[in-house]
């Protein structure tokens, strides 16, 4: 070993060791020690300018034991604010146009106030055989009821007279008031039938039948008044008025909220549906009383979710005891333990009936028979167990090939059964309520 | 130098109270990062990992030190973890995979021996006896000439004698401290 190896035993050596190493270690020169003062300075400034950016304003401090507290102030350019508010304003502008060009585009209306009559008053007088009608702005009320064949309109005070007719003029004079007091009973009690509560639907595809979702409760009130509460809670007051509008000669109803609650001020009435009122031309928007007239995606909810109830007692769900049990055709049922969710066969047959039609309904009822049993007024269940037919509508479902009688909705989501995929379930109006008559999976 | 001593010098010049502690400090660090860098890094790696070091005791003196009871240990504290820092960083090896049969899996169990470490400690300290039985300045030449590597000219300007002296007293040395340790059953 040459004599420097022997010294290599200090290397990585104990404190001590060390201890009595650096008493014999050699002075360091000044020239050494102010080269690595200058080291040493240049990277402490350089780590200590890393540490201090985030400590702008002296607004973050940090301790000995590196804790670090206090707020990070950012400062930001001086155009920004200025640049953030001309942009702000632009796109409140834009919203603001943008909205008024497009309720003003769904109503299309033809607002001639100046032909619909707030009141009628007719006077008349018979003493020598003539009749004298006077009308105030409504000549076609008159019109249409007297018969007139000579007519003299002066602006807005109309008077016409008549050769005596004594057979005919009597029963005109009679059938002329009754016209007119039930047209201003019509006037003053046009809210009465509208009265209640209303579910405001609206559409991101126009199709609010369909796919409509509901965004607030609208309650009407008899004096003419309305409240709007929306899904979170915002609440809105206004009036509404009678609102007449003519298209093509026809004159259509509607009733006139103030205030802008809706995606239209005008709710049209419709002709073949008294529980319903539309907004605008389009199907953006309506107006659906209580709980009828469910959009097809809520009815497609609906059954599918009765569908996985039934499915699950078929499947499977429902407890049983062991212990209390009969024999039928060398099958074991035994008795379900209370469930709250079905009673008797006949009822769960009756849930088969009201959801489903087809072949479906015939397959349910069928299982329906070979799974449960009565007996003593208790139901009583084969342990013939199979696989749930799990449907998804955690994401929702699409509805497509709708007519008056039929639709199809998708799952947006897969089935929860490994190996199927979206689920697509076939609908039949069958006596005024949908029913499924078919569900099919996609291979995954 | 007490740690309210350099605490006062920092609130005057933060300048001067580095100057002061690498003057007061300098050689005491070195020595440490010294005695783990020797075998792997130059001297410049040393005298980089020595400045790596004053850097973080600037930056340690940048808050409140004047509770701290003891500069010195804290100072050596940081130079040791820095070191170790270094030795790592000059001992990584180009590749950090290799192949392995299970027979060796036994030998990898652990490659610290209790043993082994307790032997080369009392050796340490047996060697470290003998050469400060040598006295001053034979002690100190030896030390620095082996283990600072420090050339002749370099130990006799620290000890104020020529080369030629420090030269012939090195080899004397070395054979004194070889016959001691012959003398307790030591050969090399």
């Amino acid at each position: 070993m040459k004599d420097k190896e022997l010294f290599d035993i200090f290397d990585d050596a104990d404190n001590d060791s060390i201890e009595r190493l650096i008493d014999k270690c050699p002075e360091l020169s000044d020239e050494q020690l102010d080269k690595i003062f200058v080291m040493s300075e240049t990277k402490f400034k350089k780590n200590k300018n890393k540490t201090e950016e985030p400590k702008r304003d002296n607004t973050i401090k940090m301790t000995e034991n590196d804790d670090v507290e206090g707020v990070d102030v950012v400062k930001k350019p001086a155009w920004f604010g200025i640049l953030s508010t001309a942009a702000s304003i632009i796109l409140i502008a834009g919203i603001a146009i943008g909205s008024t060009i497009m309720i003003r585009g769904n109503k299309k209306i033809i607002n001639d106030d100046s032909k619909i009559p707030p009141a009628i008053t007719v006077t008349t007088t018979a003493v020598t055989g003539t009749t004298s009608v006077s009308v105030s702005n409504y000549v076609s009320v008159v019109t249409s009821i007297a018969n007139v064949t000579d007519l003299t309109n002066n602006a807005n005070d109309t008077t016409f007279s008549e050769q005596p007719d004594s057979e005919t003029t009597t029963e005109t004079k009679s059938e002329t008031q009754t016209e007119a007091t039930a047209k201003v009973t019509d006037e003053s009690d046009f809210i009465a039938q509208y009265v209640g509560n209303w579910r405001y639907q609206t559409s991101p595809t126009n199709q609010v039948h369909i796919d409509g979702v509901d965004a607030g409760i609208v309650e009407i009130k008899n004096d003419a008044t309305f409240k709007y509460t929306d899904n979170y809670g915002n609440v809105k007051t206004g009036t509404i008025t009678k609102y007449t509008e003519k298209i093509g000669g026809t004159i259509i109803f509607g009733l006139k909220f103030s205030g802008n609650s809706f995606i239209g001020n005008v709710a049209y009435c419709s002709n073949t549906n008294s529980d319903e009122l539309h907004f605008g031309n389009g199907d953006a928007a309506r107006l659906v009383r209580g709980d009828e007239n469910q959009t097809l995606t809520e009815i497609a909810m609906e059954k599918i979710g009765k569908f996985q109830e039934i499915d699950g007692i078929l499947s499977g769900t429902l407890g049983h005891y062991d212990n209390i049990l009969f024999t039928d055709n060398n099958t074991r049922y035994y008795k379900v333990t209370d469930n709250p969710s079905i009673f008797t066969l006949a009822e769960l047959k009756e849930r088969i009936n009201n959801n489903f039609t087809g072949e479906v309904k015939e397959s349910l009822m069928k299982e329906c028979d070979t799974r449960f049993k009565e007996k003593d007024g208790a139901l009583y269940e084969s342990v013939i167990i199979r696989e749930v037919n799990s449907i998804n509508t955690n994401g929702g479902v699409v509805v497509s090939e709708y007519n008056d009688e039929y639709f199809t909705a998708k799952t947006n989501e897969e089935s929860f059964t490994e190996g199927k995929g979206r689920t697509t379930v076939e609908f039949k109006l069958e006596n005024g309520e949908w029913k499924i008559i078919s569900y099919s999976y996609e291979n995954k | 130098m007490t740690s309210r001593e350099l605490a006062e010098l920092m609130q005057k010049s933060s300048v001067d109270c580095h100057k002061a502690l690498v003057k007061e400090y300098g050689r005491y660090v070195y020595a440490i990062v010294y005695n783990k860098l020797r075998c792997c890094g130059t001297n410049e790696d040393i005298e980089e990992c020595v400045s790596d070091v004053f850097a973080d005791v600037f930056m340690k003196f940048e808050f409140d030190i004047s509770s701290e009871n003891d500069i010195k240990y804290l100072i050596a504290t940081i130079a040791k973890r820095k070191a170790i820092d270094n030795f790592r960083r000059l001992t990584v090896t180009a590749s950090h995979t290799a192949e392995i049969d299970e027979d060796d899996m036994n030998e990898l169990v652990s490659d610290f021996s209790v043993d082994e470490h307790v032997n080369r400690s009392e050796l340490r300290r047996i060697l470290l006896d003998k050469i400060d039985e040598l006295g001053d300045p034979d002690s100190a030449i030896l030390i620095q000439k082996f283990y600072y590597n420090r050339s002749s000219k370099e130990i006799a300007q620290n000890l104020s004698m020529t080369a030629g002296t420090v030269r012939q007293r090195c080899a004397r040395a070395m054979d004194k401290l070889r016959t001691k340790l012959v003398d307790i059953g030591i050969t090399f």
